[in-house]
């Protein structure tokens, strides 16, 4: 018979009577004597086939899809038509068959719909953990907000409470120099004077922790900051000496920042520049470069250089390698300060130095302002 | 809403072919406060196996059973999207792999979901995974589970080479090997002939086992 698909026909009992040749194609072996029942899948198709056979008549076709035993794996399900010749006869059984694009078809869209749900479950898993790793980054800005309350208020009562009592150890002092002047020692004199100098230097060095710790909490808005004139200006606020070299760059940049923080910084460098240029013809040089996001601001002197090992520690508070002078440079607080306003402002401090071979300090200081948030802040 | 209702509902309309129906039912069951475990092991899994029933009745076709199927993994995808959660830290992770070469893997896309959702990370790899590229993740993941599932018979004597294999990889610290499927509802002791340490008859059962085992 000319059909597309198989057609067998079976004798009552189920045998196979003859076939056109397309099963044995599919199946890659003979047929026609064996029970149909026998090329069946015992798992998923004899029992149906028992009971779709059964219910089969001459006046309908009845539809069945049945697997069948091919080597020795499975076919997928095919689909047959069954139909009895006559009452109490054999049956023919008869492929339905499909366009085999609709496999093709159902083959792809079962693919496209696990894609599409394993990229379903891959997008929540992400999302989740997106929205852990933000919990965790509100709980982390939750906890550095509170600590650096907490550190300012620290730093407040710290300062305030030393103060009174040193203030006293210095008066007394002052007290016992006066009134036994000329009665003492002269060692003992000296040992009031260290008294006097020390609770000096601490009184300093209490303020300048105050000042650190308040560095870079002001809220105040940027503003376009003409470095050129304030550099200028913070550079006249110093008594220079006559043959101090000064070159400042023709074309510093005018930048969007916090003022006070960047004048701080700046009179910090310049200041220590001043300070340390040496020698018969100090020289203090200012210039500026462009880096992408950033400026770089450079404070140079020709002074006596930092040693690598120093380096390090310059940043830290009150490291210092000299002893703290009237107006309280020396206490360690200028360069730990200067540091930290850049890292709060988003920028970077970095310096290159070497002994005898003066110091450069570049703020690299960046063009758009960068919120508070958006910095690492150690706390 | 308890499962047998919610079962006997999404069974009408899976059958039906109708997602939308099969999606309202699931969301009724949720908010009637059953869990992602009762609704994979007494709704879904139930309402398939019912599906697959009706096949050998000869009262629904393929196609049908196809779109049964289909619809199912839409609606645990949803239910993974609404329950997932991020537990952080070093999950213990599992592979799944089905023994079929057909694509019969629901029952293990399952287990690896209500794994995911008690903190574990899955590696579903499906079905016709041959043992090279079993053994090439299981290199590089260093699981701590394996999970095999199997639905036909003639597929299982491929448990025996998927276990041999990752013992073989792993002979010092091997991965606990966990089978299941419906091949094996019937005789599960056929589960540690074929080289399993464990087997469950059902996803939330199987859960239940690694949990106690990963524990110990």
């Amino acid at each position: 018979m000319a059909l597309p698909g198989a057609v067998v026909r079976l004798t009552a009992d189920g045998v196979v009577l003859s076939s056109n040749g397309k099963l044995e194609r599919a199946l890659r072996g003979e047929v026609v004597g064996q029970k149909f029942e026998q090329l069946l899948d015992p798992n998923s198709s004899i029992g149906k086939w028992r009971r779709v056979s059964e219910r089969a008549g001459s006046a309908e076709a009845v539809r069945c899809e049945l697997v069948l035993v091919l080597g020795a794996g499975l076919t997928d399900p095919i689909g047959f038509f069954i139909v009895r010749e006559a009452e109490d006869c054999g049956l023919w059984v008869i492929e339905i068959t499909e366009d085999p694009r609709l496999g093709r078809l159902n083959d792809e869209v079962h693919t496209m719909n696990a894609t599409l749900n394993a990229t379903q479950r891959e997008l929540s898993k992400e999302k989740r953990r997106l929205d852990r790793v933000l919990g965790e980054l509100q709980d982390r800005q939750f906890e550095l907000a509170r600590s650096n309350r907490d550190l300012q208020q620290f730093a407040h009562v710290i300062s305030h409470d030393l103060k009174a009592p040193l203030r006293n150890v210095r008066s007394y002092a002052e007290f016992l120099r006066q009134d036994l002047a000329g009665t003492l020692p002269k060692e003992a004199e000296g040992f009031l004077q260290r008294i006097i100098t020390r609770s000096s230097d601490m009184d300093t060095m209490i303020d300048g922790v105050l000042r650190y710790a308040r560095a870079g909490q002001s809220s105040s808005p940027t503003e376009p900051v003409d470095v050129g004139a304030l550099v200028r200006e913070l550079v006249d606020l110093h008594d220079v000496a006559a043959d101090t070299s000064i070159h400042i760059a023709p074309h510093l940049p005018v930048i969007e920042a916090n003022k006070t923080q960047l004048r701080q910084v700046l009179q910090n460098l310049i200041a220590n520049a001043l300070k340390y240029g040496r020698g018969a013809r100090p020289v203090l040089e200012i210039s500026s470069s462009d880096a992408g996001e950033f400026i770089d601001l450079r404070v140079a002197d020709n002074g006596p250089g930092i040693s690598a090992e120093d380096q390090e520690r310059i940043w830290n508070l009150f490291y210092t390698t000299t002893a703290i002078e009237e107006d309280g440079s020396g206490s360690g607080i200028g360069l730990a300060l200067v540091k930290r306003l850049i890292d709060r402002n988003g920028g970077v401090i970095t310096v290159e130095s070497g002994e005898g071979k003066g110091a450069a300090f570049t703020v690299r200081w960046p063009k758009v302002p960068v919120r508070p948030a958006q910095i690492q802040d150690d706390g | 809403m308890d499962s047998k209702k919610a079962c006997d509902a999404y069974l009408g309309a899976i059958r039906r072919g109708s997602r939308k129906d099969a999606m309202e039912v699931v969301a009724g069951a949720r908010e009637a406060g059953l869990s992602a475990g009762e609704l994979y092991v007494e709704v879904f899994q139930p309402a398939l196996r019912e599906i697959g029933r009706l096949w050998q009745e000869n009262e629904i076709s393929v196609a049908d059973e196809h779109l049964a199927t289909a619809i199912t993994q839409s609606a645990m995808a949803n239910l993974f999207d609404q329950l997932a959660t991020s537990h952080g830290g070093s999950p213990p992770t599992l592979i799944a792999a089905c023994a079929d070469v057909e694509k019969h893997e629901i029952g293990l896309r399952m287990l690896c979901d209500l794994l995911e959702l008690e903190g574990w990370e899955t590696i579903y790899l499906g079905a016709g995974v041959d043992l090279e590229r079993l053994v090439e993740v299981v290199r590089k993941e260093q699981p701590v589970a394996i999970a095999l599932s199997v639905t036909m018979a003639h597929h299982l004597p491929r448990l025996k080479v998927m276990s041999d294999g990752v013992r073989a990889l792993m002979p010092e610290n091997p991965p606990v090997i966990i089978m299941g499927g419906r091949a094996l509802l019937e005789r599960p002791e056929l589960a540690l002939e074929y080289g399993a340490d464990l087997t469950a008859s059902d996803a939330r059962d199987a859960v239940r086992a690694l949990q106690a085992r990963v524990r110990e």
